[in-house]
Formats: C-alpha cells, sequence, structure tokens
C-alpha cells in the first residue's frame, strides 16, 4: 500500500502533464494502465517474497513487454468511428471474469475454525523474572489457544485477523499480556483445499522486581475488537471465552 | 445532453461506487493469488480500454 500511495503523486503529475501536452485522453488511460502494471508486479514482488533472481527475471520481462507494446502502438491505426467488436468483447470477457473472481472468492472463499485452548499454563512460562539489568528480555512467548482452520475452497483463503484481550490473574489484580507475533504470518492464508494449525501465542509478564511475591493463578481470554484491546485489564470486558489455569 | 442522460450518468456512477466500496471492504479477505491474477487483469483492461479509445479519438 505505501508503494500504491508514493506511486499516486508522480502519476497524477504525469496524467497532467501528458494531458496538457497531448490534449489526448486516451494517453491518461495508458498512463494509467503503465501505473497499474506497476503497482501490480510490485505487489507481486513483495507479498510472494521473491528471490533475487525471480525479481531480476520479473524486472526483464516487464521491460521486454513493454517494448513490445511501445513497438505495436508505433504502427499506424486506421480510424474507427466506434469501438471494434473485438475490442469491446475484450473488455466485456475481462471485466465479467475480473467481477466473478472477485464475488466468488469473496462468497465462498470462507474458512471453518475451531479453537482448542490450552488445558493449563506453565507458570515459570507466563512469569518470568527479567529485572532490569539483564538488558534483553530474554523469554519466549507461550502458546495459549490453538486455532486450526479448514479450507475447502478451490482457492487459498487469508485467515481472518481475531482480536482477543488476554488477562493473567494474580492474588493481587490482572496484567494485560501482549500477543506474540511471528513474521512467518505476516501473510497467514490456508492453501486451497488443506487444513492449518495456527497457534495463538503471548509475551510472559515480566517481574523486575526479584523480591517480588507475585502468585499467578489463571489466564482469561477475552473476545475483543481491535479498537478496544488494549482496553486495561480491569474495565469490564464481560465473561472470558476460556480460562487456563497456571499451574 | 437529454434529460434521461443524466439519471444514466447518475445511475452508473452510483454502480461505480458501489463496486469501488465493495472491492475496499472485502479486498482483506482474498487471498495473495487471487490479488495479483485481478491486479494484472485490471492493468489489461485499462489497456485494451485506451487501445480502443485511440482508435476512436484518431
Amino acid at each position: 500500500m505505501v508503494v500504491f500511495w508514493l506511486l499516486l503523486v508522480p502519476l497524477i503529475i504525469v496524467e497532467l502533464v501528458v494531458y496538457l501536452k497531448s490534449k489526448k485522453f486516451y494517453w491518461l488511460i495508458y498512463a494509467l494502465a503503465i501505473f497499474t502494471y506497476v503497482i501490480s508486479v510490485c505487489y507481486t514482488v513483495d507479498v510472494f517474497d521473491l528471490g533475487k533472481n525471480a525479481v531480476i527475471l520479473v524486472l526483464l520481462a516487464s521491460a521486454a513487454l513493454m517494448f513490445i507494446v511501445g513497438r505495436q502502438l508505433g504502427k499506424k491505426v486506421k480510424p474507427q468511428k466506434r469501438v471494434r467488436p473485438c475490442a469491446r468483447n475484450a473488455l466485456i470477457a475481462l471485466g465479467a471474469v475480473l467481477i466473478i473472481v472477485f464475488v466468488v472468492s469473496v462468497v465462498f472463499g470462507k474458512l471453518e475454525r475451531t479453537i482448542l485452548p490450552e488445558t493449563s499454563v506453565d507458570v515459570d512460562k507466563i512469569l518470568v523474572d527479567n529485572p532490569k539489568d539483564q538488558g534483553p528480555y530474554p523469554a519466549s512467548s507461550v502458546t495459549i489457544m490453538r486455532m486450526t482452520y479448514t479450507n475447502t475452497f478451490i482457492l487459498p483463503v487469508p485467515v481472518k485477523q481475531e482480536y482477543y484481550k488476554v488477562c493473567l490473574v494474580t492474588e493481587s489484580g490482572a496484567v494485560q499480556l501482549s500477543q506474540s507475533y511471528a513474521a512467518e504470518d505476516r501473510f497467514n492464508e490456508v492453501a486451497a483445499r488443506s487444513t492449518k494449525t495456527v497457534e495463538y501465542k503471548v509475551m510472559p509478564n515480566q517481574v523486575y522486581d526479584p523480591t517480588a511475591v507475585i502468585t499467578p493463578k489463571e489466564v482469561l481470554v477475552y473476545a475483543t475488537s481491535q479498537e478496544k484491546q488494549w482496553e486495561p485489564c480491569d474495565a469490564d470486558a464481560g465473561a472470558p471465552l476460556y480460562t487456563i489455569p497456571v499451574v | 445532453m437529454d434529460l434521461e442522460q443524466i439519471f444514466y450518468t447518475v445511475a452508473a456512477l452510483f454502480t461505480l461506487a458501489a463496486i469501488i466500496y465493495f472491492a475496499w471492504e472485502y479486498l482483506e479477505v482474498l487471498p495473495r493469488v487471487t490479488k495479483a491474477f485481478l491486479l494484472f487483469t485490471l492493468s489489461l483492461f485499462i489497456f485494451i480500454g485506451a487501445s480502443a479509445l485511440r482508435e476512436v479519438e484518431r
């Protein structure tokens, strides 16, 4: 998305300059087609994490494509009174493909989800001593739920992000635990006609004062929204979805 | 411009707004491969449209 907004301003400037110089509307549409193609290439390189050689191949192929298109456009064209039937049919067919693929993916591309919370959480993993002089945070994240997604569609389906508020209840109160994100979950999708299990992890609570005595009791998991996910654990969040004892 | 053409234009604008809003709201539920395919198809669609317009405007 950043690349899209970065290229949008130059596109608008280019469109203005092109139209002022040529006074031909179709030049603007060609510029828009080039912009859309550049966005397509940038998006593909980004989301599929293409390697160095693949990126070079894509760039060379794009250069060759633009060269061929340029040569074709250089040829003289007979003026037409109306849009040719083959061009009109191609536009209708492509438009139909765009709409059908989009709508079918939205309507039928759904996942079946099963959530299995952990039966208990280890106290040594959910409470970690980290006195300030020890430097970076040493502990690893803790799995509290496992979510199994089943995809029966013919295309991959992305995992919709669900928001949970996780609170560690101790004798002195409740502390919110942060969700731990893995880099490989950046584009979390379930492959076509397959099942995938995703672990929902949280970062343990750090204890800076080694003399403090904290007795954790349980971990509460609440369903929440993106806007409310950082509300404190003292706020009334209703009944928890799951209660996981700390042992 | 005839009166009915104004209404047809407004109808087309509403349809376009509906398509754009639908795409904006539901884009996140599409997998990466579908989004990449749609982007390339869209660029091809715009290119063919520009070529058709070029023949007519000349």
